[in-house]
């Protein structure tokens, strides 16, 4: 057996060597619900193709396609015609058309037949059967009728493999139910283990193994096969052809999962229902009638013509058709008669035994009711004349039904029938091997009376025994019996014992409580010693009978059994019968007739006649004597002679009532069927319109449960829409209104009676009218319009026109959405004026913003800030940019920032450095803050040039180190006079007061600093404020163009100047109120600048001058300028020259001398 | 003071008034005074012949530094202590690990106790 899990799945792998199999389904009533089981358990691939045939309305579209898909894995398609079935695709019927499979496609076809008659499902399977053989199935599912039967029978006959729905489960027993009673059927499942079987069928038949290797075993095992077959149905398959065996037996081992043939003989030894089973797919065969209308146009001219003609009214015409199957071909050869009889206007009798070994078969030809389907190939006249059509199915007319018998008979051990003008035994010996067709042909020869005809199948011969047979027309294989005494062929019986098995078997089956037939002494007893007795059927058919009858019956020569027994009474006895029978009937109880008189050829006996109603509804008749019988005389004859002619009269009065009776019951049969078969029609029509019925009911539960989901959808919109506030009007294709929400009344003055006014009749709130164009252009096509529109009160609205689309996209109207932005359009101009102030403030301080992308390492700048870091203008420039412009120094610093304020520790604040590409540097400071929960994070901030800020701070710095410096350095000047003055002053008096005059001058000196503006002092200045205590002397003169003195030689000529008017008032010029004092300072050579302090006295100086202290402080502060001191004095003159040298100055001498 | 030969201490200040009063302080100390000089260069040639055994030195002289001085001195072991108003302390001891620090302005006393300490631990 194969193996089913996926990997090793045979479906996967040579799809394209082997035919894919084609499963047809055919549901009807109740089908949906056996489709979805059927279809919703697949899970993976099947590797096969299934085609849905469903009984449809063809006035309704079919929703099958839709509703299955939602229910299984594989591709569902309802059929458009021209597909080739694909692995894993389910293909369905559209209503209203025929469906077929044809040169390897699926082909739609209308239907010959009107609604009513037709068999789709027939129709497919049996199309199917023959493209695809043994590669087809049948599935049955629920429905009412009987369609798909034949269908089954047709896959079967080719192959195939024939499922049916176990008929309990379905909805409607009815389909199901008909498919298992041809006994065709390979499984009984329940719709949803029905893929798994077919699955796992063709996965055997494709793994081959079984297939091939055990044909091999098949044949080794055929013999122990037909043993076994032989003692269960009595019936001996060893002289059948061994290639047919083998096939059909190998496909029951696939069916059945069997690998080994030797396990299916032990099953077969074991289960009867598998030998039954066995049987009868050894014997299906294919049947039609006219099956070769050739041959049978043939038979009709040839061989039916010349034996109807010259038949006398008496004589019968016999015919036997050996291994008849359903009785098709019977049929046809009672057609083809009864035509013949009609046209030559003979009134011959005709017998038509047609007998076959299969018991279900049989019934069916029995039923004579057959599928329209095969009746293609029967000739019109004859199907008009002969069969009546009931809708979905033909009967044949009760005329030729009644000319055939059929009956349960085996050409090879039942003894043959005999006197026959004609047997036709096609397709038979097909089956059957050399020795078993060597051995029936004589037979046939010994049945057939001489001249009389056989008729074999298109391949079949009669072989070596042209002795026996001379051909009529060799291609019709229509052959004449020769001459000479037929040889009853003694070697074909069987031996008596499997017969008994069988006919005791069936004995059992049929009639259970007849065991003591057996009992040989009842048997005795009944036959010699009870009196004559019968049993009949019902309608007066013989069923058995006992004891010597000869005297109150007339048996004729044929072996039949079904003979009526009134017909066969003899005179006075069939006059009880009728009667005796009918009340019998009725009354269910025992009634005797007495005294009836029977008159034979030999003479009269008076019995009683007690018919006694038994059980099973037949009936006893026992024929009890009553007196001695009385043979025949002539006295007789004439006193009966009257009272014959009258009963003679009565009895063709009678045969004149009953033709009547039939014809009126012909007749009314014939309304009987017309009736049928418009009931079978509304019956169909039913079956159709229930099929789509539960189509329409799931579609319409669904349709509930999303009206529902539509209520509430509607719900939530309307609901939405009052939220919103939002004015909406809504607009069919004509601008006529369709909808509007509440808020659209303060724009339009718009009534629930205005649905459906054109919008153009309306006033309007509105300044404008342009909307209405709006809406025409969106409703032809232009895409959605969005414009500010304005209300006379002043208000602003935003217009949206949008087009409404239905389902398929087209626009089939517009949608006008007014949203009042009165209050957004106040806050947007609000908005640009803050932004405007927000703008010039920023260009006016000069800051700039920046926001950094964290995640993407980009920032986004403005172009203040781009100027700053002198980047070119971008969207955005990768952070790696501006830190590349930042000084080196202070990178690491502006990045520890950068990170802190990322991780959210802090704001970030940095003040760096910039290279312009001008070479110059900028002081930049930079604020920012992470924007909380921005994903991904952002920092925005500021940037600002601090440039002349940091510039000042340095500066100051600079002073300040400066200042501290002079101020230390002043002390230290002020702490070193006064350890030179505690060296040269007697008294702390004085030297107090000398060293606070200095310091003074110092201080005056000093606060010139940074007075004038300029680096340094003016030696003008200097000298006036060294002498600004003498300021009010009459004497004093100071003149000289303006000479800048740099800051270190400010203390050494304040100190100078300060001695040397100390001196002058001590023992000069300042000194003496008449005195004069000139101070003069011009430009020197070399930069230098020569001052002169001329003094003239009144009276003769001073001249006690020691060198002290003051004298020290003159001699080391013209070392520190390096200047030179000259001296030079008379009696009342006193003269110092000072000549400072170029470095005093604080800059070099203009080019003015003055 | 013993009757050794009295150390000799170059002193650099180019405030005269200054530098007159450190003469006077040190050789009233016992110490023998050499300068004072006023710039860098004077300064240099002295060093050349006079080998001093310590020296005072102010930072900043008139425009110029006086480190050239103090990098000689460093390179032949005299003992300095920077007596200034500017410069970074920090600074100068980063430079001149070995040195002392004397703020300007300072008493005589404790100018002669670093100069002692620098030319003892010499």
């Amino acid at each position: 057996m194969a193996d089913r899990s996926p990997a090793a799945d045979p479906t996967e792998a040579d799809t394209s060597e082997r035919p894919i199999p084609v499963v047809g389904v055919g549901a009807s009533a109740g089908g949906l619900e056996a489709l979805r089981e059927m279809f919703s358990p697949i899970k993976q691939r099947t590797g096969m193709a299934f085609v849905i045939v469903q009984h449809l309305d063809p006035d309704h579209e079919s929703l099958m396609a839709q509703l299955l898909a939602r229910e299984t894995a594989l591709t569902v398609a309802q059929v458009a015609g021209g597909e080739e079935p694909q692995p894993d695709h389910i293909y369905i019927i559209p209503p209203g058309k025929g469906l077929a499979l044809r040169d390897g496609r699926l082909q739609l076809e209308p239907f010959d037949l009107p609604r009513g008659q037709r068999r789709p499902i027939d129709d497919f399977l049996i199309s199917l059967a023959e493209e695809c053989e043994q590669f087809a199935a049948g599935v049955i599912l629920s429905g009412t009728g009987g369609d798909g039967a034949i269908g089954l029978r047709a896959i079967k006959e080719h192959g195939g493999l024939a499922i049916a729905q176990e008929p309990t489960s379905a909805r409607y027993d009815g389909m199901p139910l008909s498919a298992v009673g041809t006994g065709m059927v390979d499984f009984v499942h329940e719709p949803s283990d029905i893929v798994e079987e077919v699955v796992a069928y063709f996965q055997r038949l494709r793994g081959s193994s079984v297939y091939d290797e055990g044909a091999s075993e098949i044949v080794a095992e055929i013999d122990n096969l037909c043993d076994t077959l032989q003692q269960a149905v009595g019936h001996d398959f060893a002289g059948y052809k061994r290639s047919t065996l083998e096939r059909r037996i190998a496909r029951r081992l696939q069916v059945l999962g069997i690998e080994r043939a030797r396990d299916y003989v032990d099953l077969l030894s074991q289960d009867r229902d598998e030998c039954e089973t066995l049987f009868r797919d050894l014997l299906i065969n294919v049947t039609k009638f006219y099956r070769d209308s050739e041959h049978f146009d043939a038979l009709r001219e040839r061989v039916i013509g010349p034996l109807v003609k010259g038949r006398g009214r008496e004589q019968e015409i016999r015919v036997w058709v050996p291994g008849c199957s359903s009785g098709e071909e019977a049929y046809t050869i009672a057609m083809l008669i009864a035509a013949e009889l009609e046209a030559q206007q003979v009134g011959a009798s005709v017998q038509i035994f047609a007998t076959d070994i299969d018991e279900a078969m049989l019934e069916i030809g029995r039923q004579a009711r057959y599928a329209p389907a095969a009746l293609v190939d029967l000739p019109e006249p004859l199907r008009e004349r002969y069969t009546i059509s009931h809708g979905d199915h033909v009967t044949v007319s009760p005329r030729i039904r009644d000319m055939v018998r059929f009956s349960n008979h085996s050409i090879i051990k039942d003894a043959p029938f005999s006197k026959l003008d004609l047997v036709s035994c096609r397709n038979l010996l097909i089956y059957f091997g050399d020795r078993l067709q060597q051995a029936v042909i004589p037979l046939l020869h010994y049945a057939i009376v001489p001249g009389g005809y056989l008729m074999l199948g298109p391949s079949e011969t009669i072989g070596r025994f042209d002795d026996l047979f001379q051909p009529v027309d060799q291609k019709a294989r229509l052959f004449r019996r020769k001459g000479g005494r037929g040889v009853y062929p003694t070697h074909l019986t069987v031996g008596s014992e499997t017969r008994a098995t069988r006919q005791a078997r069936r004995a059992r089956r049929l009639r259970p409580d007849r065991g003591w037939e057996d009992d040989a002494a009842l048997k005795r007893l009944v036959d010699r010693y009870a009196p004559a007795a019968m049993v009949l059927h019902e309608d007066g058919r013989i069923q058995s009978s006992y004891g010597r009858l000869s005297r109150y019956f007339e048996f004729p020569n044929s072996p039949t059994g079904d003979v009526s027994a009134t017909s066969l009474a003899r005179p006075g006895l069939r006059e009880t019968l009728v009667p005796l029978l009918c009340e019998v009937r009725e009354e269910r109880s025992r009634i005797v007739a007495r005294e009836v008189e029977v008159r034979s050829e030999f003479g009269s006996q008076r019995i009683n006649v007690i018919a006694d109603p038994l059980p099973d509804g037949n009936l006893l008749v026992v024929f009890r004597e009553t007196a001695e019988f009385r043979a025949e005389l002539d006295e007789d004859l004439v006193e009966l002679g009257p009272n014959d002619g009258q009963v003679q009269i009565l009895e063709d009065e009678l045969r004149l009532a009953r033709h009547r009776l039939r014809c009126t019951v012909e007749e009314l049969e014939t309304v009987n069927e017309e009736l049928k078969s418009s009931n079978e029609e509304m019956m169909s029509m039913n079956e159709e319109l229930q099929s789509t019925n539960e189509e329409l009911t799931t579609v319409n539960d669904e349709l509930k449960s999303k009206v529902d989901q539509l209520t509430v959808a509607n719900a939530d919109l309307r609901n939405f829409f009052e939220s919103t506030q939002l004015a909406v009007v809504v607009l069919d294709g004509n601008l006529n209104i369709r909808s509007y929400t509440e808020a659209a009344q303060q724009l339009f003055p718009l009534k629930p009676a205005d649905r459906g006014r054109r919008l153009e009749d309306m006033t309007s709130e509105l300044e404008d009218d342009r909307y209405l164009d709006d809406a025409r252009s969106v409703v032809h096509g232009h895409g959605p319009i969005e414009r500010q529109i304005a209300t006379r009160d002043g208000r602003c609205f935003l217009l949206r026109v949008m087009p409404y689309r239905v389902l398929d996209g087209s626009v089939s109207g517009a949608t006008l959405v007014f949203t009042d932005i009165t209050e957004a359009k106040a806050l947007e101009t609000e908005l640009a004026q803050e932004r405007e102030r927000l703008k010039l403030a920023l260009e006016v301080s000069g800051i700039g913003v920046w926001e950094y992308l964290v995640e993407e390492g980009a920032t986004v700048l403005d172009e203040a800030v781009e100027g700053m870091f002198g980047l070119d203008p971008a969207d955005q420039h990768p952070i790696d940019e501006l830190i590349a412009a930042i000084h080196p120094d202070d990178r690491d610093r502006v990045e520890a920032a950068l990170r802190r304020a990322m991780s959210g520790q802090a704001d970030y604040q940095a003040t760096f450095r910039v290279r312009e590409a001008d070479g110059t540097e900028r002081t930049l400071r930079g604020l920012g803050r992470l924007v909380e929960g921005s994903a991904p994070q952002r920092l925005v901030g500021v940037y600002f040039d601090v440039t002349s800020e940091a510039e000042g701070i340095a500066m100051r710095e600079l002073l300040l180190r400066e200042m501290n410096h002079r101020v230390k350095n002043l002390f230290a000047v002020i702490g070193g006079m006064i350890s030179l003055a505690a060296r040269s002053n007697d008294s702390v008096t004085d030297m107090a007061r000398t060293l606070r005059e200095r310091i003074a001058a110092l201080g005056r000196a000093h606060s010139l600093t940074n007075a004038s503006g300029i680096e340094g002092s003016e030696l003008g200045e200097l000298v006036r404020a060294a002498l600004a205590p003498f300021a009010d002397h009459d004497g004093l003169e100071i003149a000289g163009a303006p000479v800048a003195i740099r800051q270190n030689a400010v203390s050494g000529l304040a100190l100078l100047l300060h001695e040397w008017a100390t001196n002058s008032v001590k023992y000069g010029a300042l000194g003496d109120p008449e005195a004069q004092l000139e101070i003069r300072w011009q430009d020197a050579a070399d930069g230098a600048v020569a001052l002169s302090w001329e003094e003239k006295l009144s009276a003769p100086r001073n001249v006690e001058e020691h060198s002290g202290f003051g004298t020290t402080l003159v001699e080391v502060s013209a070392r520190q300028l390096e200047a030179s001191v000259e001296q030079a004095s008379s009696e009342r003159a006193f003269t110092l020259t000072l000549n400072l040298p170029a470095n005093c100055r604080a800059e070099p001498p203009t080019g003015s001398s003055s | 003071m013993s009757s050794r030969t009295p150390y000799r201490v170059l002193v650099v200040e180019d405030e005269i008034l200054i530098a007159l009063d450190l003469q006077h302080t040190l050789e009233d100390a016992g110490y023998e005074v050499i300068g004072p000089h006023e710039n860098v260069a004077d300064s240099l040639a002295t060093i050349a012949t006079a080998h001093p055994d310590a020296a005072i030195l102010d930072v900043q002289l008139d425009g110029e530094d006086v480190f050239p001085v103090a990098e000689q001195l460093k390179a032949e072991g005299v003992p300095i202590v920077f007596h200034s108003g500017h410069a970074e302390p920090a600074q100068l001891q980063e430079r001149f690990p070995e040195a002392r620090f004397c703020s300007k302005p300072c008493t005589p006393a404790l100018l002669e106790s670093e100069l002692r300490i620098a030319i003892e631990g010499a």
